[in-house]
């Protein structure tokens, strides 16, 4: 972690870097979702844009985790006990996931009649 | 003692106390959330009813998204502030955090104010209407049960007073006379001693308290108290019985049982014989005997109209004029005919996708579902409101067909010659308040032709619908702001208590998709006050801290700003999630 003046200095440039592409994928996220030319998959909302969000939101988040956070340059605890409870959390998830649906040919994720 | 690792790292683990103790403490909130998340996941795959796709309005989630990235911003300026030694910049980036978190809150507060005023109602063919209600006034509106009362019964052992407040507010000053005698018991020993208080057809004071004689508080406080003494004689006396019985049988002293050699047999041959044993020393008398006990109170009003809020109870028979009967949660039960409990309703829009999923699932052909929409609009009568709806479902029709073929045009069709891009269930069986307001300023305007352009350039900007569908903004006003006349963009209907399936405001009683929604809002909501509380204690109680040892205020803050980052990372998942798919 930066602890020098000169260091600290130089991350606040980072900061606002940071922040004002937080501010730009914002407003991807909610372009991607409203305006017609850029609804990617079928017309209104579809799986497609549903994963482009997500993914979206996932490189935000990862954006704020790791300088936000400091997670770039943190202790090797701090990565077992955080990434620790996102594996259990997300491997939890997929246990009940399984029991609805088949985890290799996903027979039964969607319901009859949903638009895959 | 002095805590070690406070602000210095332990060598092996290079963390100090508070660090390893925010990071453990967001793990558990990563589950917390994760869990939350993973519930909206399957809520919404397994949903029997069309979600909510889309619904809530863009802009406030927008502007709370900008309002936590720039806090999240802010924070750690305030950090690199202090790591800096400016106590100045460190005051400035923390009291704009603060004053974030505090405008998030109040367009939180904003947003969910509108959501519990605006209220949906489903038909009994699944179609739902939504739109504001009206409060009652003069008697009219509102959201009631109504009965023209003929007796209400109030349960001695759980009448609840608010609820017996309210039906003798309602029956005003309408004749009412005791529907049966009461008559007080009470107790010396086991000897009961009767006296009657009040008789049936006796006239009885409704205004008075439950101090003043004759009247119907004071009636049910000692029918009560009678009721109560009564009950606990009657259990007394069963219950030395029963004792009784049991040592009898177990005493064996007939030996009725020597000849039972069966387990089985022996206890249910001991159960029985203490049955009989116990109707026998109960009829001997010899504890005392069981009194009658009645656990109700009957008035008997002569027509008085009772409004009951639907929250409260449940009716049956509710089409006006037919037996009719409302229980209340406290088993206090209205006997009459039922008056008109029909809502009024400004509809901002209406939906007919459930109907349309109801039907595919019975594999109906397109003819019988538009037939079946058709029906539901030839169903709301000849109102001036039913007429201006089916006006507004007519162009409703054309703007689709245009879409259709607009989006033929466009895009094209696939090798199989259908087209490419379809409009969606929402575009075809949904008219939302941005139709409504756009097909109506076609319909003022005789010039205006209804065309794709025109219906756009009609629809409300995002600032006026900010927070969803905008009422007062249509309304006539004179120079003053004072509303002259409400237009009536969105169409007034009454709806008929025997047509509604369900009814409900945008809380989470409504659906699973607006339950998860306020759970987890309501949650992070709670995260931002206290992150903001958290972070307010270092500005405004840091100084010490920082005079005594900067380094060790600049980890705390640290540890704070972690905690606020999280929430910021929990909210970047939340708007696409709530409020763009």
């Amino acid at each position: 972690m930066a602890d020098s003046p000169e260091a600290i200095r130089k991350s606040i440039k980072l900061y606002a870097f940071i922040g004002s592409l937080l501010f730009i994928f914002t407003g991807v996220t909610v372009a991607v979702a409203t305006v017609p030319a850029l609804d990617f998959g079928a017309h209104g909302f579809d799986y497609v844009d549903g994963i482009i969000g997500i993914a979206i939101a996932s490189f935000k988040a990862s954006l704020v985790a790791v300088i936000f956070m400091h997670l770039n340059h943190e202790k090797k605890m701090i990565y077992w006990i955080f990434f620790g409870a996102i594996a259990l959390g997300v491997s939890l998830v997929l246990l009940f996931a399984f029991h609805f649906f088949d985890p290799i040919t996903f027979d039964g994720l969607l319901p009859e009649g949903v638009n895959q | 003692m002095e805590i070690p690792y406070i602000v210095n790292a332990r060598k092996d683990t290079g963390l100090n106390n508070s660090k390893i103790a925010i990071w453990l403490f967001l793990a558990s909130e990563v589950m917390l959330f994760g869990g939350l998340f993973s519930s909206y996941i399957f809520l919404r795959i397994f949903a029997d009813y069309p979600w909510p796709e889309r619904v809530l309005p863009v802009l406030p989630g927008l502007v709370n998204t900008f309002i936590l990235i720039a806090s999240s911003v802010t924070v750690v300026f305030a950090w690199a502030s202090l790591k800096l030694r400016n106590w100045k910049g460190f005051v400035g980036y923390m009291s704009f955090t603060i004053v974030c978190a505090l405008v998030f809150m109040v367009l939180k507060g904003f947003e969910y104010n509108a959501k519990l005023h605006h209220q949906a109602i489903q038909y009994n063919d699944w179609t739902s209407i939504e739109g504001h209600t009206h409060p009652e006034e003069h008697g009219h509106g509102g959201n009631f049960y109504v009965i023209k009362a003929e007796e209400v019964n109030f349960d001695l052992g759980s009448y609840y007073n608010p609820y017996l407040d309210e039906i003798i507010n309602r029956i005003g000053s309408v004749k009412t006379s005791v529907g049966k005698d009461v008559v007080i018991n009470e107790f010396d020993g086991n000897k009961l001693i009767q006296n009657p208080l009040i008789n049936a057809g006796d006239p009885i004071n409704l205004e008075g308290s439950s101090d003043e004689e004759g009247s119907l508080r004071y009636v049910l406080a000692l029918a009560k108290e009678s009721y109560l003494e009564t009950r606990k004689h009657n259990e007394q006396v069963k219950e030395a019985s029963l004792r009784q019985a049991w040592k009898n049988v177990k005493s064996n002293a007939d030996g009725r049982f020597n000849a039972v050699q069966e387990f089985t047999q022996y206890d249910q041959a001991k159960k029985d014989a203490a049955i009989e044993e116990n109707a026998k020393i109960l009829e001997s008398g010899e504890y005392g005997t069981l009194v009658d006990n009645k656990g109700s109170f009957k008035l008997a009003v002569d027509g008085a109209e009772i409004k009951i809020k639907p929250s409260w109870g449940r009716m049956v028979g509710a089409k006006e004029g037919v037996d009719s009967s409302i229980s209340l949660l406290d088993k206090t039960s209205i006997i009459g005919k039922a008056g008109d409990s029909g809502m009024d309703i400004d509809v901002d829009a209406v939906d007919h996708r459930h109907l349309v999923m109801k039907a595919r699932d019975r594999k109906y052909s397109q003819a019988k579902i538009d037939e079946m929409i058709e029906d539901w609009y030839k169903s709301l009568g000849d109102s001036k409101g039913a007429d201006q709806i089916r006006s507004y479902w007519e162009m409703h029709k054309k703007w689709r067909a245009l879409w259709t073929e607009e989006l033929k045009n466009e895009y094209g069709l696939d090798d199989d010659g259908e087209p490419n891009r379809v409009p969606t269930d929402i575009e075809l069986y949904r008219m939302t308040w941005k139709n409504i307001v756009a097909y109506k300023e076609i319909e003022k305007d005789p010039e205006l032709e209804l065309t794709l352009e025109n219906v756009k350039a009609n629809l409300p900007s995002m600032i006026d619908g900010f927070l969803g569908a905008n009422h007062s903004k249509f309304n006539v006003k004179d120079d003053d702001g004072h509303v002259i006349e409400k237009t009536r963009h969105f169409p007034l209907l009454h709806v008929a208590r025997q047509d509604i399936k369900f009814e409900s405001v945008f809380s989470p009683k409504m659906n699973n998709y607006y339950a998860i929604y306020f759970t987890v809002t309501g949650l992070h909501g709670l995260h931002v006050i206290g992150g903001a509380l958290v972070l307010g204690y270092y500005l405004f109680f840091g100084y010490g801290m920082y005079k005594e040892n900067p380094e060790w205020l600049a980890n705390r803050v640290e540890v704070g700003g972690l905690f606020w980052h999280f929430v910021d990372l929990v909210w970047i998942f939340v708007f696409p999630i709530f409020y763009l798919m």
